[in-house]
């Protein structure tokens, strides 16, 4: 723009000068086009434009998939304003579906023009800033061009995939009553052991079997006790853990498994807690019910892979975070150098339970049929079993999850059964 | 509506300069402008808006050349003025191609061929009037409206451009 005024004034001052100096007339008279343009466009040339902008959105958070429309007003406090071309800025990742982001317009005093268009994006936080708005005259040549703020924002959460209870048995569970084995004898439904009748306890449980071979005594059922307890989530956010392929990303089915298990878990009563493991500690304080729920999706709405030099490796987990013996769940795709760290857990008290998306499978099917190909992708397969073989050992729960399979048949394949070594010899 | 408006601008722009040079038999030139014309043709075509700012400038040489051959003082005007339209609309409907069309969009092209046409009119007429008159100056009036005319456009240039950004 700036360089049609230049060319403009140039080519004028260049027929002028000509024009005096050859003596020629004609060339003074063909400057004279190009000044009436000149002239024009300066008679109309924009003052600096004084616009109010309001920015509505239809909502503030969305399901993936579904849009947000926007409206974006601009009033004119100012004059008559002749050529004003709008653009919304907006996030980068929205896509804009129906409607227009940017409008040429006329707009004469106390008018306004309405801009409205509506977006979808993937999971995260999408931020709008600033309007751009540039106003010139009608022939273009002068402009004046301003950045107005215009805020407004909102979540696209994560998909939330359906699943059934996932079966954890923490080392401790809270008082209140829940859907958690909470390794005491009392009111429940599964059976938990055989002890000596006490007054009060219900005859329908008394155990005739034991009590006929034990004279003068009698014997009654016990159950095990169903409590709720507390839960950490961590979801391993580190740059190194993600795998990319030509768009896709596992570190984004790790998020969708982390919503699935927090939607499960806090439909269960228990209490939940939120880290996000990356480039920071994203941290949602222990909770319970839909407020939980609201706040453990905004914060994966908005977690991303980030790198750190203090984070690189899980060596500083902040395991007090969680309360002592505890569930905690890791959702990470694992490192070679995550296993000493995971081992301390468990040796803390911690009940661990793995959900690893299986970075080598998501890799190797996107990578062509070649013999090499094939032959690293066996050895990273074989480095990762016996990595979960050791984890396995230490009495960690682990889902190795290959993602292009659903993540509920992959937890109900795995966790179907809580583990032997798990159930054996325990604390209540 | 305005694309034809538009082609038949350019074509015009780079058909009367070379129709000028051709009647007085300079056949380069000639081909030269009607080179230049197929240029910005394919570049408007193609949508690359490049071309134009460099024909324009061209066509105003051309004309400014050619104002003083045979028949010079009534086609190097009008080529000139068609420059300047088809210059302006290349730039306008670039505008138009970004935001694309809109409800205001027929309203705003309506206002601008009108604006436009004004311009256009009004600069051919002042400028075959002023080839049409003769005035005699001296030297020393010359020089001082020469010195007047370069301090002064560059001034106006460079308030301009600083108050335009």
């Amino acid at each position: 723009m700036m360089g049609r005024l230049l060319l403009l004034g140039g080519l004028i001052y260049g027929l002028f000068f000509v024009g005096l100096a050859t003596l020629s007339g004609g060339l003074l008279a063909l400057a004279l086009p190009l000044a009436v343009y000149l002239a024009a466009a300066l008679l109309y040339a924009p003052e600096p434009p004084r616009l109010r902008i309001v920015r509505e959105l239809s909502a503030e958070r969305i399901m993936p998939g579904a849009a947000v429309e926007v409206k974006l007003s601009l009033r004119n406090e100012g004059r008559q304003l002749e050529e004003v071309l709008v653009e919304d800025i907006l996030p980068q990742a929205l896509d804009c579906t129906d409607g227009e982001v940017s409008k040429v317009v006329v707009l004469p005093p106390d008018q306004a023009v309405e801009l409205t268009y509506s977006v979808k994006g993937p999971r995260g936080r999408y931020e709008f800033k600033h309007t751009r708005v540039t106003a010139s005259d009608h022939l273009g040549v002068f402009r004046r061009q301003v950045t107005l703020a215009s805020p407004g924002a909102f979540i696209v959460l994560p998909e939330v995939l359906r699943m059934r209870q996932v079966a954890i048995r923490p080392l401790r569970t809270r008082a209140s009553a829940g859907l958690i084995p909470a390794r005491l004898g009392g009111p429940g439904i599964e059976f938990f052991g055989v002890r000596e009748y006490q007054s009060g306890d219900s005859l329908r449980w008394i155990n005739w079997r034991v009590t006929a071979r034990q004279p003068r005594r009698i014997f009654t059922n016990e159950f095990e006790q169903e409590r709720i307890a507390d839960v950490g989530l961590i979801l391993d956010a580190r740059l190194r853990s993600d795998v990319r392929w030509q768009g896709a990303s596992l570190f984004e089915h790790s998020v969708r498994a982390t919503a699935a298990l927090a939607e499960v878990f806090l439909r269960d009563a228990n209490r939940v807690a939120l880290l996000v493991y990356g480039s920071g500690l994203n941290w949602v304080f222990p909770g319970y019910g839909h407020v939980q729920r609201e706040r453990i999706m905004q914060a994966l709405a908005r977690a991303q892979t980030g790198e750190s030099e203090v984070f690189e490796s899980l060596e500083y987990l902040p395991t007090r975070l969680f309360p002592a013996r505890s569930q905690i769940v890791l959702v990470s795709p694992l490192a070679d150098d995550d296993l000493p760290m995971l081992v301390r857990l468990r040796a803390r008290g911690y009940e661990l339970l793995v959900i690893s998306p299986d970075p080598v499978a998501f890799e190797n099917g996107a990578l062509p049929a070649q013999p090499d190909v094939a032959l690293a992708g066996r050895i990273a397969r074989l480095e990762r079993a016996v990595m979960l073989r050791r984890l396995r050992q230490t009495g960690a729960q682990i889902v190795d999850w290959r993602v292009d399979q659903p993540f509920d048949r992959a937890v109900l394949t795995s966790l179907g059964r809580v583990p032997r070594l798990v159930r054996a010899g325990r604390p209540g | 509506m305005l694309g034809y408006i538009i082609w038949g601008a350019i074509i015009l722009a780079g058909l009367i300069p070379a129709a000028g040079y051709a009647l007085n038999g300079l056949w380069p030139i000639a081909l030269g402008a009607a080179a230049l014309t197929g240029l910005w043709l394919v570049d408007y075509g193609r949508r690359w808006g490049k071309a134009a700012a460099l024909a324009f400038p061209c066509f105003v040489v051309a004309a400014a050349a050619g104002v003083n051959l045979t028949w010079g003082a009534s086609w190097a005007p009008a080529g000139l003025v068609v420059a300047i339209a088809a210059w302006d609309l290349d730039r306008f409907a670039g505008r138009l191609r970004v935001v694309g069309v809109t409800d205001e969009t027929a309203d705003l092209q309506r206002r601008h061929l009108m604006r436009l046409l004004l311009v256009s009119v009004l600069g051919l007429a002042l400028a075959w009037i002023a080839l049409g008159i003769r005035i005699e100056l001296s030297f020393a009036l010359i020089l001082l409206l020469g010195f007047l005319a370069v301090i002064g456009l560059s001034v106006a240039v460079r308030s301009l451009a600083r108050e335009s950004d």
